[in-house]
């Protein structure tokens, strides 16, 4: 057998299972780059790692990949010809968190102080709240929601009713910007078709909002904008 | 520039760039608008963003104020990264993604997971790949190792022959079991030692050994119009045809390849070197091989300005080797993408200039000349770019003085089989293409309820624009 002419995705089957030291030896070297980009990277959000420990974090990759009979090489489905890079990047940033993760557990328990900061991704967690305030605005800006989600129902009832609402909450009520929402594989549209999709909802809940003013819930979506400011 | 839509007023689509720039720059309206020199000349627009922008700064509020407690409902944390990815089953993916998109715990996990997704997509940087490739885990033995580990064979099963000679002659049994230990293990040594030190050393510094040859070859006989990076400049050359004799190539290309050879072996997925062998293949005039090179190695490192450009390249001298136009589209994307990685790499910008001739948009070599002159004022590339801008200059003023008026979507449908007409019509592509877009698809797919005309939707059809 040649391994080496196989493609990525024969290579990932071939080696799921296989206790063939030649094709798992070609599935090491081709992915090796990717996987440690992942490791190396993953691995500085958490803090400045040393050379062995990267390598212990690769070596734990592969090894992750094979553990239970290749589980998870077995349950890789491709869903595009390079799904596999993808897949493997985010095997080894978990694998990393993993390690982190139990590692700040550990130092924990033994009562430890930390040397090993939260992941850089968290702050963004934090940074997309605010501070907490009184119950009266976390009802008023429920009722908001709701009036909010019906008029976009409506608007966006139809073809492509659940993307256009995931595209509307994943910029208003959690804060992504158009290219972040547009890297969503599912989302499917460039960073343009996503400002053109928002753009069109807003224009459309504009239209909706002046064309039924008198309405009771759109007053009461007025007024409870106005009071908050 | 404005970019106004057939009712002369501001399009959609730059609408929807100017409400995010306003919301990403936290600008207000007015200054938005203040700004745009048709926002600031249309009430009518003016009126329609403010509208818009007062909407948008509404439902900033919707964000949620405090910290959300997981929910019964909400998915194993784990999914999130997958998400990102595009790793999950369509019908999962549609539930995760209404969930996420209103839930306030599993929203911001998800949000994380895209931001680590697009750090993790970005392109590997030098630094990063001296660091990988001075691990113990990028070296052949750790790797074989560890094959043999989960193979659960510690003896090796490979193929003897594969092996290098000192890995057999240490397999094979010796006279003496002492004698034998002493000298495989002086001769182990003496032999990983130095192995380790090329390894390392070839490791660190071959791929760019061979970019040096190659640059080197390019500029010692310049046969290409577009630049490769890396290489001084030389005068082009007018090439008669392929150099069929290795003794008419540059003594460097045969350097270089016979190094990329010997090292693509063990480095077959390595991308440096997939780069430099399609570099080597563009050289030798074998495109294909390079198109397929470049291919694979932007697999393995995507979003890679160089591969990009180098692919743009390959496709560029396939497409003038064919007369192949799709080639030369195809260059065009790449260089582009290449420049929205780095909008100032001069290479990019100067083959895409270029690339921007053969396809007849003048403009956009002319905008794409003016740029680099921007970026490199002063080399001798900055020369031959210098001449070739006035050369476009001079083409669009000939454009411009011949005003004779474009053919309309019916003359171009009523001569649709006249073979001259694609001669008449290919000069002036761009100016063709900018018709289209502005005024015969609003005419072929009129929004309101006017009707349609059918000689704009066959003009389209015909001219596959």
């Amino acid at each position: 057998m040649r391994y080496a002419e196989f493609s990525s995705t024969e290579l990932v089957r071939a080696c799921a299972g296989s206790r063939d030291e030649r094709v798992w030896a070609e599935f090491i070297r081709r992915f090796q780059v990717v996987i440690a980009a992942a490791v190396l990277r993953t691995a500085r959000r958490w803090c400045e790692p040393s050379h062995p420990q990267l390598d212990d974090l690769i070596q734990d990759t592969y090894l992750k990949l094979c553990e239970n009979d290749s589980h998870l090489l077995r349950s890789f489905q491709p869903r595009h010809k390079d799904s596999i890079y993808g897949y493997l990047k985010v095997v080894a940033a978990n694998v990393v968190h993993d390690h982190f993760k139990s590692a700040r557990a550990a130092k924990r328990g033994a009562g430890q102080t930390d040397a090993i900061v939260e992941p850089i991704m968290e702050p963004i967690l934090i940074d997309s709240r605010r501070a907490g305030t009184d119950s009266f605005d976390v009802v008023s800006q429920r009722l908001q929601l709701e009036q909010v989600e019906k008029i976009l129902r409506q608007v966006t009832a139809g073809k492509d009713q659940e993307r256009k609402c995931a595209i509307f909450w994943f910029r208003h009520r959690q804060g992504f910007t158009a290219s972040e929402i547009a890297s969503i594989p599912w989302i499917g549209l460039t960073t343009e078709g996503v400002e053109s999709v928002l753009m069109r909802l807003t224009a459309m809940i504009r239209g909706h909002v002046m064309s039924s003013s008198p309405h009771r819930e759109v007053k009461a979506f007025h007024r409870q904008n106005r009071s908050k400011r | 520039m404005s970019k106004e839509n057939a009712t002369g007023h501001i399009g959609d689509a730059e609408l929807a760039k100017l409400l995010e720039e306003s919301r990403r720059h936290a600008k207000s309206a007015l200054d938005v608008a203040d700004a745009h020199p048709h926002l600031a000349a249309c009430p009518t627009c003016r009126e329609r963003f403010e509208g818009l922008v007062s909407l948008d700064r509404h439902l900033k509020s919707l964000k949620p104020a405090e910290f959300a407690p997981r929910q019964g409902e909400c998915p194993d944390p784990a999914v999130w990264c997958e998400i990102a990815g595009g790793l999950t089953p369509p019908g999962q993916t549609l539930a995760c993604i209404e969930h996420a998109s209103r839930c306030d715990y599993c929203g911001p996990l998800l949000h994380a997971a895209v931001d680590e997704m697009t750090d993790l997509n970005g392109e590997i940087t030098d630094e990063e790949r001296r660091e990988i490739v001075t691990l113990e885990s990028a070296h052949e033995a750790w790797q074989q190792k560890l094959a043999q580990r989960i193979a659960g064979t510690p003896d090796s099963g490979l193929d003897r022959e594969s092996l290098p000679w000192w890995q057999r002659w240490l397999a094979v049994p010796r006279l003496g079991w002492p004698l034998a230990m002493a000298g495989a293990s002086f001769l182990a040594v003496i032999g990983v030692g130095s192995w380790t030190f090329v390894r390392f050393s070839d490791h660190r510094n071959q791929p760019a050994a061979a970019g040096r040859l190659l640059a080197r070859a390019y500029t010692e006989e310049r046969t290409l119009e577009l630049r490769m990076g890396g290489a001084g400049y030389a005068p082009l050359r007018v090439s008669l045809g392929p150099a069929t004799s290795f003794a008419s190539r540059p003594p460097a290309l045969l350097e270089a390849e016979a190094l990329i050879a010997s090292q693509l072996k063990s480095h077959s997925s390595d991308p440096s070197w997939l780069q430099a062998k399609a570099q080597a293949d563009v050289l030798e005039g074998k495109y294909d091989a390079a198109v397929e090179a470049l291919q694979h190695a932007l697999q393995l490192q995507p979003q890679s300005a160089g591969l990009l450009t180098d692919l743009a390249t390959a496709h560029f001298q396939r497409g003038q080797q064919e007369d192949r136009k799709a080639d030369l589209g195809a260059a065009f994307e790449y260089l582009s993408q290449a420049l929205k990685l780095q909008p100032n790499d001069p290479v990019a910008l100067f083959n895409r200039a270029i690339v921007s001739e053969h396809l007849f948009l003048y403009q956009q070599a002319l905008d794409d000349w003016e740029h680099y002159l921007r970026v490199d004022p002063g080399s001798e590339w900055a020369e031959e770019a210098r001449n070739r801008a006035n050369a476009v200059r001079e083409k669009l003023k000939e454009h411009q003085s011949r005003a004779t008026p474009l053919l309309s979507p019916a003359q171009l449908s009523a001569r649709a089989a006249d073979p001259s007409l694609a001669s008449e019509v290919d000069p002036r592509i761009e100016e063709y293409l900018h018709d289209a877009v502005r005024s015969w698809l609003p005419q072929a797919f009129p929004e309101s309820k006017a009707p349609a005309d059918p000689n704009a939707a066959q003009a389209l059809f015909f001219w596959r624009i």
